[in-house]
């Protein structure tokens, strides 16, 4: 065997297979990676390498750049055109980037990298660097997410944190009756920005080990929209959203080829700028004094982790070992915010919450292989979220209206423990199967209605790649979960306790997967992966019952000659879901149904016209189809349809100037439609018991031009 | 009051000081360690033609015949080609193009007819993906890459599949491009990030590695993390809490409510509201009334299915920090 392959185990370099007793496997663990150690530190024969000069390598030295500056003109653009790249109105933004790198002699070296300068989402990464000893990296990530441009509330920032009503607002009982609504409707874009900066490097101290650490701010700041209530009238907020968090993550790697180990500490800070958000009472009060209401938001949080975690290659049956533990604790020690703004309420609490959270991670993995042609992985893991924070009895006010009693603060602690393993065996060069299986079992603490659930999953998969062009991949499976009997002392007062959740029910599930590449010749290349699965809720008396789910998607390319290049994709998916209720105490039964279906179909390609020219080209149609139904003794039936559709065309055509200058012409034209009955002619006063923003389904119908220079400088 | 202590199911312990034998271990073996002199040497199957030896003189052997070819030069321009790195094939000591490609003697014996053994890398190349792999695992030794215990291994991905070597640079290691890459297998999960409402991967603010990790990790889903609750409050840090109140399925799995990737419903929700609160809420009262069409603008609009339907008044669906959050209302 050669010394040092270990870690490499897809190697066929094993010439003797050893045999390991199968009792005590802890202690042969150790005692095989003890003496891997001195057997991996053996080096492999090594060339006399005194002759290469490499006279005839060309290593790169000097600069090289690559400059864009231009302009986008976009028309019909808005927020949901904008939504995630920041081209969310009309009208010109600047387009510039630029890449570059740069070498010297003596190995020092640096990149760059800057996208979209002119936008929100724009992109900013240097790195620099000396060859086999350290490297900085520097990045800048803007992420616009532009939600509403329709929103329109009779709210005023007053100060920070606090919403109030113009003056003259008339308060009634129902929106219907605001009779100042309309003239102090004022528009409020929900719309923030997330900025990260970060700061990370690798110092390389010797070849086995290297230091690293990175240092990241981020800050998110804007208007986001959310809801709050005063008993049964409701009332939709703008809210501020300005927060920031620090992460740092430090430590050091120790790799060599038998073994490698890697500690590292991890903290984050969460920082939000306000802990309320107070806002006036549009209606007429339902009890005296409730006049105001006090919203709470995220509190300051922070998280300490630490971990170690590598690997140890086996000396026998090429195996190797994954392992990882880590131990961490998120923390929050917020002041307490008053309970209510109603006067005569319960006296504030006083000091704060010194709420902890540990969370403990422990994870082995191993991959063997004791035969030429056979790989075993196994993989076993325990997460545990362990809520040390006090339980509380607190007096509380419901929505600022009325006394609601004490109530106890819940916390809720899991603990899971997943093991993994599967088999792969090579039948022939071109035909492998494979069989493995998933055992999972998640312990909830106390308070908790479940105290436990299972999830047992086998399955088993078939390879087969008869002539190289030709790859298939069957693979079916079928798993079975299953819930400990209810803790009916956790249910808070008059739940059903038949209530069994989604992801906590019984559930039976069978799946089937199915993917195939098709190389049909050197030029055309098709590929096919399609998903099945069932889901059955046994005992499930309220909640899901059954779930489908479909999905489908093939690609085609072609490259017919030189200069071409085209492809053709499309993707089909459709959920179906079904779902139990019971109107308590009528005891009216009613049973809900939800179908999603989604579909696409892309084509595009390149055209390399010239040594000048080059195009490309690109359409896809995208749609949503999503029906739900209610069904009961008492009538209700179908919602109308949700759907949307998206159908773009992009034309992107490259011309070289010279060997320096080149013009780039971007074209972009892009249709979305959707309709959304939540909000489809739902304006502010359309609900007399919702006051809303008045925020419609997105539609946009947008042509992009884009017109930019590149400048290449150096070599 | 205080909460009582969960019970802690007993494989933790097991796990745990299995993870801590191989810790010291590993880390008894980083104490011993000399340093090499020079970089690995990569394996070289013993039952292979080549068991022979190197080219006489290295990288110059190889480039009197492949200097014309662009794509090979192209690696002077990589990270691989540091010749003031000793870790580098290219550095002091290094094996050069046979780094990666194996001994080459009978290869230039053959006058380059025969592939005699280079490892050549790529989706349809002969050299099996485990020797490909093998080669790049030589030095890609850190310990954060769980390679051989990952998806893409035990699925007989190479690391060619997705990595471009030869070249200034590396589309998969870029943002703007990396998803592209991984779409060329993933095409389903392309396809539900054309959905209305997802996470801005196409648009390039986020990349597939932002979540994942490629070269696979023992968290669920090759998570960059060792839960789903970890990886999404990395961004999504407001709403890890510690709350004073707190919402059970939050804590739990933030898949009890959201898919990853994306949806047609905002907030990337797996159901509607209401209809997703009640799959778990059948409290007497408000949570059980199916609401129907019939609370539509043209009906008798309803709050309780409009707009966010439940989260209109339970907005605090993450978790409230209020003294008066205990309905998530506050």
């Amino acid at each position: 065997m050669s010394p040092g392959s270990s870690i490499q185990r897809g190697t066929d370099c094993s010439p003797a297979r050893q045999r390991v007793p199968r009792s005590r496997p802890m202690i042969v663990l150790a005692v095989a990676a003890v003496l891997a150690a001195p057997v991996v530190r053996a080096a492999a024969p090594r060339p006399d390498t005194s002759a290469w000069t490499c006279k005839l390598c060309v290593f790169y030295t000097g600069t090289k750049a690559r400059v864009e500056a231009g302009m986008i003109y976009a028309n019909g653009a808005n927020f949901a055109s904008g939504r995630y790249n920041g081209i969310d109105h009309d009208g010109a933004y600047v387009q510039a980037g630029a890449q570059g790198r740069w070498r010297t002699r003596d190995g020092a070296y640096g990149s760059f990298e800057a996208d979209h300068l002119g936008l929100a989402s724009r992109h900013i990464a240097v790195t620099a660097g000396q060859e086999g000893r350290y490297e900085v990296h520097v990045t800048y990530q803007g992420q616009p997410l532009r939600r509403y441009d329709d929103a329109a509330t009779p709210y005023r920032s007053a100060r920070d944190g606090e919403l109030v009503l113009p003056g003259g607002w008339v308060a009634a009982n129902a929106t219907t009756g605001m009779s100042a609504l309309q003239a102090d409707l004022e528009p409020v874009p929900i719309e923030s920005d997330r900025r990260t900066v970060t700061l990370s490097g690798r110092y390389f101290t010797s070849s086995v080990w290297t230091l690293f650490g990175t240092l990241s701010h981020t800050e998110r700041t804007g208007t986001g929209a959310t809801g709050a209530s005063f008993l049964t009238e409701a009332v939709q907020l703008p809210e501020p959203i300005d927060y920031q968090t620090d992460d740092v993550r430090a430590g050091a790697v120790w790799a060599d080829a038998g073994a490698s180990v890697r500690i590292a500490y991890q903290g984050s800070w969460f920082d939000e700028k306000l802990d309320a958000l107070l806002f006036q009472n549009p209606y007429q009060p339902l009890v005296p004094g409730s006049s105001a209401g006090l919203l709470s938001l995220p509190p300051d949080n922070d998280l300490q982790q630490a971990s170690v975690s590598g690997e140890v290659a086996l000396p026998i049956w090429s195996g190797l070992l994954s392992y990882l533990a880590s131990v961490g604790r998120l923390a929050q020690d917020g002041m307490f915010v008053p309970g209510s703004t109603l006067p005569g309420g319960p006296a504030p609490l006083s000091g704060s919450l010194p709420g902890n959270i540990d969370l403990t991670h422990y994870a082995l993995g191993l991959a063997l292989r004791p035969l030429a042609r056979l790989d075993l992985l196994g993989r076993a893991t325990y997460d545990g979220h362990d809520d040390h924070t006090a339980v509380l009895a607190i007096p509380y006010i419901v929505t600022d209206t009325l006394p609601g009693g004490i109530g106890v603060t819940p916390r809720y602690a899991e603990d899971r423990v997943r093991l993994t393993g599967s088999a792969s065996y090579r039948l022939f060069r071109w035909a492998r199967v494979s069989v493995g299986g998933k055992y999972a079992h998640t312990h909830y603490g106390p308070l908790q209605v479940l105290t436990s659930l299972s999830e047992l999953q086998a399955w088993g998969q078939a390879t087969v790649d008869p002539v190289g062009a030709v790859s298939v991949t069957l693979k079916a499976g079928s798993s079975r979960r299953d819930a400990s009997a209810l803790d009916l002392a956790a249910l808070p007062a008059g739940e059903d306790p038949q209530l069994l959740a989604y992801d906590y029910a019984p559930r039976d599930r069978e799946f089937l997967t199915v993917r195939g590449t098709w190389a049909i010749t050197t030029r055309v290349a098709f590929s096919l992966q399609g998903t099945a699965a069932t889901d059955a809720y046994r005992r499930s008396q309220l909640g899901l019952s059954e779930a489908r789910e479909r999905e489908l998607s093939a690609t085609l390319e072609w490259s017919p000659a030189s200069p071409w290049s085209l492809y053709l994709d499309s993707s089909y998916q459709h959920l179906e879901t079904g779902q139990y209720g019971l109107q308590i105490p009528a005891a009216i039964a009613w049973q809900a149904r939800e179908g999603e279906y989604f579909w696409t179909a892309g084509t595009g390609g390149t055209w390399t016209v010239s040594t000048r020219w080059h195009v490309r080209a690109d359409y896809l149609y995208a749609a949503t189809r999503a029906n739900m139904s209610l069904e009961s003794v008492g009538g209700y039936g179908g919602f109308p349809q949700n759907d949307s559709s998206l159908d773009t065309v992009k034309v992107d055509a490259s011309y070289r100037w010279s060997a320096a200058l080149s013009l780039r012409l971007r074209y972009e034209r892009a249709n979305f439609g959707s309709n959304d009955w939540a909000l489809q002619s739902v304006y502010p006063a359309t609900v007399p018991q919702l006051l809303a923003l008045g925020v419609q389904p997105y539609r946009y119908g947008m042509n992009l031009i884009d017109v930019s220079f590149l400048y290449r400088l150096g070599h | 009051m205080t909460a009582a202590r969960p019970r802690f199911v007993r494989p933790r312990w097991v796990i745990a000081r299995a993870v801590a034998v191989m810790a010291l271990l590993g880390a008894a073996g980083a104490v011993r360690a000399a340093p090499p002199a020079g970089p690995p040497v990569p394996p070289v199957p013993s039952n292979s033609p080549t068991a022979l030896g190197y080219s006489a003189q290295g990288a110059d052997t190889c480039l009197m015949c492949h200097r014309t070819n662009a794509q090979v030069m192209a690696i002077f321009r990589s990270p691989h080609a540091q010749p003031h790195n000793a870790a580098s094939p290219f550095g002091p000591g290094g094996l050069q193009c046979e780094a990666c490609h194996g001994p080459g003697e009978t290869h230039v014996k053959a006058f380059g007819m025969k592939p005699a053994g280079i490892v050549v890398f790529g989706p349809h190349a002969p050299t099996p993906v485990a020797r490909q792999n093998a080669m790049c695992l030589a030095c890609h030794k850190s310990v954060e890459h769980a390679w051989l215990t990952g998806a893409h291994a035990s699925n007989d991905v190479s690391c060619a599949d997705c990595h471009r070597i030869h070249g200034a640079t590396d589309p998969v290691r870029m943002q703007a491009t990396e998803a592209s890459v991984c779409g060329k297998c993933h095409a389903a999960v392309v396809a539900r990030f054309r959905e209305p409402f997802h996470h801005p991967v196409p648009e390039g603010t986020m990349s597939c590695s932002s979540c994942h990790d490629p070269h696979g990790s023992l968290g669920p889903h090759m998570l960059v993390k060792s839960t789903v609750n970890s990886t999404c409050t990395g961004c999504h840090a407001g709403m890890r809490g510690p709350f004073l109140w707190e919402h059970q399925p939050v804590t739990d799995d933030c898949l009890n409510c959201h898919v990853p990737h994306g949806s047609g419903l905002p907030a990337l929700l797996k159901e509607p509201t209401p209809i997703l609160c009640q799959q778990c809420h059948d409290l007497a009262g408000h949570p059980s009334v199916p609401y129907g069409p019939q609370g539509l603008p043209a009906g008798m609009p309803n709050p309780y299915l409009l707009i966010g339907g439940c989260v209109n008044c339970h907005s605090r669906i993450h978790g409230s920090n209020s003294p008066s959050g205990q309905a998530l209302m506050r």
